[in-house]
């Protein structure tokens, strides 16, 4: 028996889907450009069985890939669930055998020692491969057309990290992909070792290190030269794991630290800066200047989320959980360990922000990220009582100038992470963005499409599912040139 | 003022009202005490409240977050099939 009745979260719009689905030529309000050739592709998931406690992380749902494949104007959907080991052998018990996140203490004993990862945070499109990412675990290969699972992927062995970043970062100059895993050695290892993967998806290098403490290290950024490692306050033990709590909980004493970490050099070579906590889940880019590294995010003032609660027993602090783009000037040439920050915007935005990926390790303009504008209508009897709650506008933010430009997606949306679609020879932020809204009114889920140099003119096409969507975690444009798509 | 009251307040120096007050002080804080943890008790056993983050409910175990309450009806996934047709239909105007 699957009984979601007392899973007090899972109720309306979130209420768990649990089907997988085709629709084609879906039906559209507006008009799909014809230059729009690819998909995109979202991850993130879903619980397919009730979870074992109710307080888990929603990042422990299982994971739901799924695709708006784009093709002369007309767009087909296709979901699939990742059918990870952990996802059949929950199928083959009818019932939920995993525990907390990422805390194998709390799991069933029939499943010790199995893969516990869900493959549920960001899809990739690499060396003509799909594949989801997960940061506990290695890659999972996905069929790019049917999107059934193929499997674990390790790159012909040459990868030896057990985890694997859910943001590698690709260099668009040389096509090299910038990964690594962080517990590469298993459970509450303080080890990080670090990868060039070339553009054919063969491994170059390999650089180990260790961090400070054992942190979430969740996302990075590249520069021509360095590669920027933010960790914070997200902390974590082997006697944590045995009291059967969640993977991470928040120390708030903790020094926010980034390693800077030449990309051709040495473990020894590597610089660790520290600052005030913070929380950099997620980045926008950097660049080298002169002995200089610049580098731009939405960083949170501190713990972003209320499912990893502070370690010192105090409430998790909602007015503490804002993100805002910033600016971190790293300078190599001075052996202070400090580094100067500037807030380059006085909003808060959501931090699954995006730049044109053309422009990594360049300076650059514009970066995009949803946002909460409380001014906007919110119609409170059909959707929730969530007015000022929900990021309701995609902004583009113009780092240039400080300016920001607005879209507004309904008075019952809220928009998940923003994807920005370059045109083929364009210049910077020319092109398109993307991204999901969830009409809770009508309990179903729009794709959107809008010009994003004419964001306050609206949607030019909105791709209407008849259902809701599964919650996405991360979401990307994966051009057809990149894949083997039919 | 009869004369016995008269001569009762003027033995009321400020010396004895200093000394009533820090009696009386004395007096009411161990029940005000007692009072704060059993404010504190209760708020400890607050029931667990489904809050709104990151565009996802989540459930606050502190009870103290802001409650997110979902419109009512179908649109909160109800089964529709339990609704009259003018239920029905109210709710989708």
């Amino acid at each position: 028996m699957v009984d979601f009745s007392n899973q007090p979260t899972m109720k309306g719009f979130f209420a768990p889907t649990r089907f997988e689905a085709d629709v084609y030529d879906c039906e559209v309000i507006g008009k799909v450009p014809a230059e729009l050739n690819g998909a995109f592709v979202r991850l993130g998931g879903d619980w397919f069985y009730p979870p074992k406690f109710q307080d888990d992380s929603p990042f422990s749902m299982d994971g739901y890939i799924n695709m708006f494949r784009f093709k002369n104007g007309i767009v087909d959907y296709k979901g699939r669930w990742v059918k990870t080991p952990r996802f059949k052998a929950d199928g083959a018990a009818h019932k939920q055998l995993f525990g907390k996140y990422r805390n194998p203490f709390t799991d069933d004993p029939s499943v010790k020692g199995l893969d516990r990862s869900v493959q549920n945070t960001t899809p990739l499109a690499f060396a003509g491969k799909l594949f989801t990412l997960k940061e506990d675990s290695l890659p999972y290969e996905i069929d790019c057309n049917t999107l059934e699972t193929i499997g674990p992927y390790n790159f012909h062995g040459k990868y030896r990290s057990l985890t694997f970043t859910a943001h590698p970062k690709v260099d668009p100059a040389t096509g090299e992909m910038i990964c690594y895993g962080y517990e590469a050695e298993g459970l509450e290892t303080n080890d990080v070792f670090l990868y060039t993967i070339d553009k054919k998806g063969e491994v170059k290098r390999e650089l180990r290190f260790k961090v400070p403490y054992v942190s979430m290290v969740h996302d990075i950024s590249i520069t021509e030269k360095y590669v920027i490692i933010p960790i914070f306050g997200f902390v974590s033990s082997m006697e944590r794991l045995k009291e059967g709590k969640v993977h991470w909980g928040w120390d708030d004493t903790k020094p926010a630290m980034v390693a800077i970490v030449p990309r051709d050099g040495e473990a020894k070579d590597i610089r660790w800066f520290k600052g005030p906590s913070r929380a950099t889940v997620h980045t926008l880019n950097a660049r080298d200047e002169g002995d200089k590294v610049i580098f731009e995010a939405p960083i949170y003032d501190s713990n972003p989320f209320p499912f990893f609660p502070p370690v010192d027993g105090s409430k998790w602090d909602p007015s503490k959980a804002r993100a805002y783009i910033r600016r971190q000037t790293f300078n190599l040439d001075s052996k202070d360990d400090g580094y100067t920050e500037e807030k380059l915007f006085e909003m808060n935005v959501s931090d699954l922000g995006r730049v044109d990926d053309r422009y990594l390790t360049q300076r650059y303009r514009y970066a995009f990220t949803a946002y909460a504008d409380k001014q906007r209508p919110f119609e409170e009897w059909k959707a929730g009582n969530l007015g000022g709650r929900v990021n309701n506008c995609y902004g583009r933010f113009d780092l240039a100038t400080g300016k920001m430009n607005s879209y507004f997606a309904g008075p019952t949306h809220s928009l998940q992470e923003v994807c920005f679609v370059p045109r083929k020879n364009g210049a910077e932020g020319e092109g398109y963005i993307m991204g999901v809204a969830s009409n809770y009114a009508e309990m179903r889920s729009e794709l959107i499409i809008a010009d994003a140099q004419r964001l306050e003119e609206g949607d030019v096409a909105r791709v209407v599912l008849p259902f809701r969507a599964t919650a996405q975690v991360h979401g990307r444009w994966m051009d057809a040139g990149e894949l083997p798509f039919a | 003022m009869d004369e016995n009251s008269f001569r009762a307040a003027a033995k009321l120096t400020r010396r004895t009202f200093v000394g009533v007050i820090a009696l009386g002080g004395a007096a009411l804080a161990l029940p005000a005490g007692a009072l704060w943890a059993q404010v504190e008790r209760a708020a400890a056993r607050r029931s667990p409240v489904v809050s709104f983050h990151m565009d996802q409910p989540y459930l606050d175990m502190t009870g103290t977050a802001i409650p997110y309450y979902p419109p009512p009806g179908v649109r909160s996934g109800e089964s529709a099939a339990r609704l009259s047709e003018d239920l029905f239909r109210s709710m989708l105007l």
